[in-house]
């Protein structure tokens, strides 16, 4: 999974630790490097996992700008897009974090420059997750439902087994998912990487506004997938796509039902009851724990 | 066995003549097909935002070999097949000096760095500067190749004269 994205001796290194368990890499530059497995956080030493920060090693300059390089598949101009939104999908979905210094023209940000850090989130299948979930996101029909909780919680595992249990069980619903930042499907020269069944078409890269739209005209679905709808621009796609008749199935950042009402913009999805089933996951034993299955009221149907 | 011995004195001077001669010829093929990939490179990027990988992959077998096999050993360290430091030391570039192999590599080691305005902006300094020096070798090939050639095939005959 890393062997393209690591340089040889950092690979190694990682070779070290159980790397089919990690969550997330964070390097940070001249700092400690971080590996996240489940909910817990360990530091990277050169035998392998370590607690102790003294035996810890740092990301060093030549290491980020190297695993930065080989995320770009060594072209940079080509993810101009990518780094502005401040991340880069890569081959296989491992998504990958930036922070740096941007760099503007004409008031518009055109890059990021000096990445400092990076921080490596990758996609774990988890087939059967939403198996308990699923009976509770039908009434006769398939119902709007909204996956909320916060970051690094297993939204995107949870929406992806969603559309493969789906399809397992043999419902042919045309999916649409609208897979913006490549996390939910992560296609590859337009072949998906991920399990996603097969009854879904997949719209990558493209922004909601467009998806929707286009992808309600064109491909006819029943149900549209989509990842972390985050501003009004969303909100009003989510809008328009509930009153065409197709269903939706999205996930938010935020903590609880709670957080949902504070949230600017969002208002208008939550006063049509956009969405007939909230889902709310956290960590709190290990990505994807669900805290609680809510209908259109807000009421608590399971948990 | 003065007859072998004066073969073996004009087959010498021959292969030392075509060997310069290849050098030149060597040089001009190399710098246009290296003035040629960076236009293809700038248009690809421009319009397509091809990455490296895909662009050196679809143009590689059009070139000549002394290119060809250079691309191949860029490809490599795009693929990480070899580090940097090796790509560095590759051999495929022995027909240019020292100074000029280093700043060809160094042109090729930061390709793809840069977002898409100063990669064009790059590559577009890079074309100028590489469409002069192919000028030059160009012109230096038509007058040396063939001269260096003549002059060795010369050579040998007048030395088969003097020894005959």
């Amino acid at each position: 999974m890393f062997e393209e994205l690591f340089p040889f001796d950092f690979l190694r290194i990682i070779g070290k630790t159980p790397v089919d368990k990690i969550n997330e890499i964070r390097l940070r530059l001249n700092k400690k490097i971080v590996i996240c497995i489940g909910n817990k956080s360990y530091f990277l030493s050169s035998e392998g996992l370590t607690g102790n920060i003294e035996k810890a090693m740092s990301a060093d300059k030549p290491l980020i700008d190297e695993i930065f390089k080989r995320a770009c598949e060594n072209s940079v101009y080509a993810f101009s897009n990518e780094i502005r939104n401040g991340f880069i999908t890569t081959k296989g979905g491992i998504r990958i974090g930036l922070s740096g210094e941007g760099v503007y023209d004409k008031n518009e940000l055109r890059t990021l420059k000096n990445i400092n850090s990076l921080t490596i989130r990758i996609p774990r299948e988890v087939k059967g997750c939403s198996a308990n979930v699923l009976p509770y996101l039908f009434d006769g029909r398939f119902l709007n439902t909204l996956i909320i909780s916060p970051p690094g919680c297993g939204k995107t595992t949870f929406i992806r087994d969603i559309v493969y249990t789906l399809s397992q069980k043999n419902y042919c619903y045309n999916v649409l998912i609208v897979d913006e930042r490549f996390e939910i499907a992560n296609c590859f020269n337009g072949v998906s990487t991920l399990d996603v069944g097969n009854f879904a078409d997949i719209l990558s890269g493209t922004n909601k506004d467009y998806a929707f739209e286009n992808g309600i005209r064109s491909l006819r679905p029943d149900i549209i997938v989509t990842d972390e709808i985050c501003n009004k621009q969303d909100y009003n796609a989510v809008l328009n796509a509930s009153n065409s008749g197709v269903n939706i199935i999205a996930s938010i950042h935020a903590s609880n039902l709670e957080d949902l009402k504070y949230k600017l913009d969002f208002e208008p999805v939550l006063k049509n009851k956009v969405f007939s089933r909230f889902v709310v996951l956290s960590s709190r034993d290990g990505p994807g724990t669900i805290e609680g299955i809510y209908d259109e009221g807000m009421r608590c149907i399971s948990y | 066995m003065k007859i072998v011995l004066l073969i073996t004195v004009f087959s010498c001077c021959l292969a030392v003549g075509i060997l310069i001669s290849r050098y030149y010829k060597r040089r001009k093929v190399f710098y246009t097909d290296l003035c040629d990939f960076i236009d293809s490179t700038k248009l690809s990027i421009s319009y397509s935002q091809s990455k490296l990988g895909e662009i050196v992959g679809k143009v590689k077998n059009s070139y000549n070999l002394e290119f060809k096999l250079f691309l191949s050993s860029f490809q490599k360290y795009l693929s990480g097949k070899i580090t940097l430091d090796e790509f560095k030391m590759s051999e495929e570039l022995n027909f240019l000096s020292v100074s000029e192999r280093f700043e060809v590599i160094d042109l090729f080691s930061v390709l793809g760095n840069m977002a898409k305005e100063e990669e064009m902006e790059r590559l577009e300094k890079s074309s100028k500067k590489y469409e002069q020096i192919k000028e030059k070798v160009i012109l230096d090939n038509k007058k040396f190749s063939g001269l260096y050639l003549k002059l060795f095939i010369v050579l040998g005959i007048a030395f088969v004269i003097i020894f005959i």
